[in-house]
Order: C-alpha cells, then sequence, then structure tokens
C-alpha cells in the first residue's frame, strides 16, 4: 500500500478518535450531569419526605394543643352557657387565633361581629361573666321581651351582681330581681 | 357587692342609688337608667366603657361645670372619686373612702380587700389582638397541661419544616439548572459504550496502519540499501573492468614496448631505477639473484645470441617490469583480475627461468 495513503489513513483515524473521545467526554459529562441531577432530585425527595413527617408531627402537636386549649375553650362556654339566654356559645382557641360567636337555636353558626344589637347585649352578658366579671350590666334596650326574659332568668341563677336597664319591662320580673322604677 | 350608686353632677343626675344583687332598672327614655350604670363603671374602674379615660375627657363628657364625684357602695364601704378643674383648667382626680380623702394606692388597694367589683368591657376584649385575647382566657381558663412546651414543640417542628421546605426549593432550583446545562449539550450519536467500542476499533485500525506504515519504510529502507549495495557492486564491477582494461593496456604498451624497443626497461621502471635503484634491484635480486650469480647459470650460456651477463639483465628487467604492473594492478585493487594473474603467471615463468 502506498506510504501516504496509510499516511492519510493514520490522519483520518487520529482524528476520527480525537472526535470520538470527545463524544465519549460528553457521554461521560452527561452520566455525571444526570447523576448530580438524580442525587438532586433524591436529596429533593428525602427533604420532602421528612418536610411530611414534620407535618404529621406538627398535627399531631396541633392535636394535642387543641385538646390542651379546649380546656379552656369548654371552661369558657360552660361559663357563657350560665348566662346566654338561647342557643350556645361557640369559642375557640387555636394556635392562629380565638374565635368567638354563638350558635343561635336553628343551629346557625355567627361570629360576634355578626350578631344582632340585642344578641350582642345578651353575648356580653354572658362572655362578661364567663371573663370573671363579679358585676355585669346591661343596656337592654335593644333586647326584645322574650330574650330579654331569657337573660334576666339566666342571670337570676348566674353568681354575678346584675343591672339590666330598661325601658320595657317583662310582665313578671323573674324571682330574684329587685326592680326599680325611674 | 355593689350596693349604692352614688353621684354629684353625673349628666345632670345628683344622688344615689341602692341596688342590690339582682336590679331590674326600669325607666322611660331620659330617666337616668344609663345614668346609674355609667356612673357605677366611674366609681369601680375610673372610666367608662367606650369613652375616653382622661380625667379631662370625663369632666366635659359626664361632668356638669368644674366638678363630678361618682361613688359606689362596697359591702358598706363608700368609695368616691371627684374630678375638679382648676382655675388653670386642668383635671384632677381625687379619691374619697368613707368621706377620707386618701391617696390613688390606697383607694385601689382598699377596694381590692373590699372585694372590688369587676365590670368588664367586653368591646375592650373583642378588640383585643388574638394573642392578648388567648393571654387572656389562659390565665382565666388555664389549658389542660403545659401548653408552653406543646407550643415550643410546634415551633421546633415548623421552623424544622421551613428549613427543609427550603432545601427542597434550593435541591430543585439545582436540580433545575442541572436540566438547563444538559439541554445546552449536543448529546452524541450512540452509546458510550458504543463509542468506547469504536475508539477500540479505530485505534486498533490505527495501530494496523502504523505497523503497516512501519514495515513499508523498513522494506523501502531494505529495497533502497539493497539498490545502493547493488550500484556499489556495479561500481566496483566497473572499476575493477577499468582496472583490467588499464592492466591490459598496459601489458599490451608493454608487450609492444618490448617488441619495438631492444631495451625492455620502461620509462617507469627506469625512472624508479634512478630515483630508487637500491630498492628495485634488491627486488629483482630476490627473485633472480645477483648479476654475478647469473652470470655462473648455464641457461644464459646456451640460450642467448646476447651475452650471459645481458640476457640475464635484460630478464631481470622485464621482471622488473612485469613486477611494476602486478604492483600497479595490487594498488588498483586487482590483485586477483585476470590481468593481474596473467602478470603474475608471466612474472612467474621469469622466477622458474631465473631458478632452474
Amino acid at each position: 500500500m502506498d506510504k501516504n495513503i496509510l499516511q492519510d489513513q493514520i490522519t483520518g483515524l487520529q482524528a476520527a478518535i480525537i472526535v470520538k473521545r470527545r463524544e465519549r467526554d460528553t457521554h461521560i459529562r452527561l452520566q455525571g450531569l444526570n447523576t448530580e441531577a438524580e442525587k438532586l432530585r433524591q436529596e429533593a425527595l428525602d427533604y420532602s419526605n421528612k418536610a411530611e413527617a414534620e407535618k404529621v408531627k406538627l398535627s399531631a402537636l396541633h392535636a394535642q394543643r387543641a385538646q390542651l386549649v379546649q380546656k379552656t375553650s369548654s371552661a369558657l362556654m360552660e361559663r357563657m352557657k350560665e348566662v346566654l339566654p338561647a342557643g350556645h356559645p361557640d369559642v375557640e382557641v387555636t394556635e392562629d387565633g380565638v374565635f368567638i360567636g354563638w350558635i343561635r337555636p336553628d343551629g346557625t353558626r355567627i361570629a360576634y361581629n355578626g350578631l344582632s344589637g340585642g344578641e350582642k347585649v345578651a353575648f356580653d352578658a354572658a362572655l362578661a361573666m364567663a371573663l370573671k366579671a363579679n358585676v355585669v350590666i346591661i343596656e337592654a334596650a335593644e333586647m326584645d321581651e322574650k330574650r330579654l326574659s331569657g337573660s334576666l332568668e339566666k342571670l337570676g341563677a348566674a353568681p354575678v351582681q346584675a343591672i339590666v336597664s330598661t325601658c320595657y319591662p317583662p310582665k313578671a320580673t323573674p324571682n330574684g330581681w329587685k326592680e326599680v322604677r325611674l | 357587692m355593689v350596693t349604692k350608686i352614688k353621684a354629684v353632677g353625673f349628666k345632670g343626675w345628683s344622688g344615689e342609688q341602692a341596688i342590690g344583687e339582682k336590679t331590674l332598672l326600669v325607666g322611660d327614655n331620659g330617666k337616668g337608667k344609663s345614668d346609674r350604670s355609667q356612673a357605677l363603671q366611674l366609681a369601680v374602674n375610673g372610666y367608662v366603657i367606650g369613652s375616653g379615660k382622661k380625667n379631662e375627657e370625663i369632666l366635659s363628657t359626664f361632668g356638669e361645670g368644674d366638678k363630678l364625684v361618682v361613688g359606689a357602695e362596697i359591702d358598706g364601704t363608700l368609695f368616691e372619686r371627684g374630678f375638679v378643674r382648676a382655675s388653670s383648667g386642668s383635671v384632677s382626680q381625687g379619691y374619697k373612702v368613707s368621706g377620707s380623702k386618701v391617696s390613688k394606692d390606697f383607694f385601689n388597694k382598699a377596694m381590692g380587700e373590699a372585694g372590688a367589683p369587676v365590670i368588664l368591657n367586653v368591646a375592650e376584649f373583642i378588640a383585643l389582638s388574638d394573642q392578648k385575647k388567648i393571654e387572656s382566657l389562659f390565665t382565666l381558663y388555664p389549658p389542660a397541661g403545659n401548653l408552653d412546651a406543646v407550643q415550643d414543640q410546634i415551633e421546633t417542628a415548623k421552623e424544622k419544616i421551613n428549613a427543609l421546605n427550603q432545601k427542597v426549593k434550593s435541591t430543585e432550583q439545582a436540580a433545575a439548572r442541572i436540566a438547563a446545562s444538559k439541554a445546552e449539550i449536543k448529546i452524541p450519536a450512540g452509546t458510550l459504550a458504543e463509542i468506547d467500542a469504536e475508539i477500540a476499533q479505530k485505534e486498533s485500525e490505527l495501530t494496523e496502519a502504523r505497523n503497516n506504515l512501519t514495515n513499508l519504510k523498513i522494506e523501502e529502507q531494505r529495497i533502497e540499501s539493497e539498490a545502493k549495495a547493488k550500484e556499489e557492486a556495479e561500481r566496483k564491477e566497473q572499476e575493477r573492468l577499468k582496472a583490467e582494461e588499464k592492466a591490459r593496456k598496459a601489458g599490451e604498451e608493454a608487450k609492444a614496448k618490448a617488441e619495438i624497443s631492444p631495451d625492455p626497461i620502461d620509462a617507469k621502471v627506469q625512472q624508479s631505477l634512478k630515483e630508487n635503484p637500491g630498492e628495485m634491484t634488491k627486488k629483482v635480486d630476490a627473485m633472480f639473484g645477483t648479476e654475478k650469480a647469473l652470470g655462473d647459470r648455464e641457461f644464459f650460456a646456451s640460450a642467448s645470441p646476447l651475452g650471459q651477463t645481458a640476457q640475464a639483465l635484460v630478464k631481470r628487467e622485464a621482471a622488473a617490469s612485469i613486477l611494476s604492473i602486478v604492483s600497479a594492478l595490487t594498488e588498483a585493487g586487482c590483485g586477483t583480475c585476470a590481468a593481474g594473474m596473467i602478470a603474475r603467471r608471466e612474472l612467474r615463468k621469469y622466477q622458474e627461468v631465473a631458478h632452474g
């Protein structure tokens, strides 16, 4: 075979090998990137799993906290029930805040700020007593007779001094109440 | 328990109102129901719910003129607060317990000891922040366990979750950067194994090609070497032939000279004899003996028309000539060529003749 042909063949093979080695390097780099990406994906998954595990723990802690706090809410509501003329107090103490509302006799749940004027007067009296007030003052102008009667009845039995002002007294003064005509 | 409410100049009401544990104040608007309850709030709390708490505000809102007094009788003890505007315009607050002026601290302490009434402003409680509400509620109704410890654990768990989420985010970002890097790379055709196989094959081919080239070069060198050797041999053969030709011509010339000229000694020999007669004479003498010895030989005495000594001299000179030719041929590298052999054969004849 001609020497020049052989030399050309060698040169061509050397060039082809260089190209192939570059391709090989590229493959190896890609493999490295794939490995690194997989490692990162696995890390992210591990972190995510750990975060989920912590969320489960956090959820349990929230439940534990809610259980501990339930005593506070329950005690407060029990105290309010002593004065609230109808329905049920609805107090929920969470980590984020306090919900205070009223579950009306018809079952609807309403937040404090949504209460009507008459409801608010009755609710305030109950809440004030639950907050350890020993003197409860009610301006009953906005209370209808039914709600007023209910409040008077409840307050009459509650361990609290009560002063109720009204333009329209109930037909019959509840037991234990002293009516003062002005 | 509050048993009496007292006021002087409170929104136009001055007087006392006895109350019991459960009191229902009934009256038309403007009869003073709210005055009594507000006077009680002011006497107990020092302010009226929903109104300002500064002395000036209190006096200007609820008082008439420059003086206002409110009081609450608690279990038989009268506690009074008085608001008075001085000539300078400022309003001061004074305290009395059972009619005696006292300090604010004494007033508060005495009221506390008397079983201070707690009149709460629910609106104020509602307006508190959630945290304050919670603190207030927990003070009144403590939780069932160590809430602080649980709260600390909650905070720790939240921090862990945040940290882990941050790690997830940063790790995903790193993965995204790698994905972007990958996207910029042009992926070569074939797998790594295939490329490795191609490289191995091409390296094998390269090795083979290099070996072929090396062998080819060796073969070329061998051929070139042989060509040179051949050329050298041919050149030497040419030289040998030339030397033979030269020797032959020299022989012929010598023979011709010997035939033509009675003097067989050529110019070279003569020159040699002239320049170094002793050396040539010694060589000839070694072959033929001395002139004196030659003169005694019968051969020379019987065969030549010349005198014996003259014949011997002629033959000796002929031998010297041939010896000179042999020497020339030997120096020319033609010692074993045909011309040299002929010359040496001729020389041996004279030697044989000389030695009988």
